[in-house]
């Protein structure tokens, strides 16, 4: 399970937020800089692909340029937002594929949790809750990865996607229903 | 606050256990009422992993940072 790590604001975010939305591009460089690393893994993890993860990343950070004036200042940190940019870029670009080989694509491990204790409670591969993350209907998708991926917490999550935290507390309850449902229906399968 | 149904405990629950403020026996113990849907669903929140520290190589960073670069500032200019 995530902690809350993740959704630490770095010094001085709040300052080349506020300098970017002046159009300063130096600002929106250091923000570049800052979240890169950040918004590439979010995407690697969805697409599977190095060249994908690339591309959507280059993407994410042109649209935010564009959209920079629009930004308001919330509860959620800055980088929800740009993850909310790269969600909706990775749907689009989830549509515009053929196939779903974007599914079977083997990511490593984490060893962030491997102690023998922690694997041993295990039910599930990350290979099989990764797949059923990555088919569920896109506002479940995003409320999952928001909050177990990326550690955000409720009002966070609530607060990036201008949603109330009971509506995520039901959307959370359905995604999970639906993934046990997914893991069950694959279980029966092998 | 009020509990309303599975969604609000549910959602108590992943947030205390993160928080390690409970463990997934306390929350189940909590709730003896809602435990049979409560214990598969929180076994699967407890289960999600974060993904592998993979990094953009520095190749693609400097690159697309530069195009970034001019594009904001070509962008800029045709703005003047």
């Amino acid at each position: 399970m995530r902690r809350a790590k993740n959704t630490e604001i770095p010094a001085g975010v709040d300052v080349l937020v506020e300098g970017a939305m002046g159009g300063d591009a130096d600002s929106f460089g250091r923000l570049y800089d800052t979240y890169v690393s950040r918004v590439y893994r979010h995407i690697y993890y969805r697409v599977g692909s190095i060249e994908d993860a690339e591309d959507l990343t280059q993407q994410v950070f042109l649209r935010a340029w564009q959209a920079i004036g629009r930004y308001r200042k919330t509860s959620s940190p800055f980088v929800a937002w740009l993850l909310r940019i790269g969600h909706n870029l990775v749907i689009d670009a989830y549509r515009s594929k053929k196939d779903k080989a974007y599914l079977d694509f083997e990511m490593a491990a984490s060893d962030s949790h491997s102690s023998p204790e922690r694997v041993a409670e295990m039910e599930f591969d990350q290979q099989q809750l990764r797949r059923a993350i990555l088919q569920l209907p896109s506002d479940q998708q995003q409320v999952i990865l928001m909050n177990f991926i990326e550690g955000f917490s409720n009002a966070e999550t609530a607060s990036a996607l201008g949603k109330s935290e009971g509506a995520i507390r039901v959307i959370q309850h359905r995604a999970l229903k639906k993934m046990r449902h997914m893991l069950q229906e694959e279980k029966s399968w092998n | 606050m009020e509990l309303k149904g599975i969604e609000d405990i549910l959602g108590l629950c992943i947030e205390d256990i993160r928080s390690e403020r409970s463990t997934l026996a306390d929350c189940l113990e909590r709730y003896p009422l809602a435990r049979q849907e409560l214990e598969p669903l929180l076994k699967i929140a407890l289960n999600i992993q974060e993904p592998p520290p993979v990094a953009p190589s520095d190749a693609f960073r400097v690159k697309a940072r530069v195009q970034l670069m001019e594009h904001i500032h070509a962008q800029k200019e045709k703005g003047k």
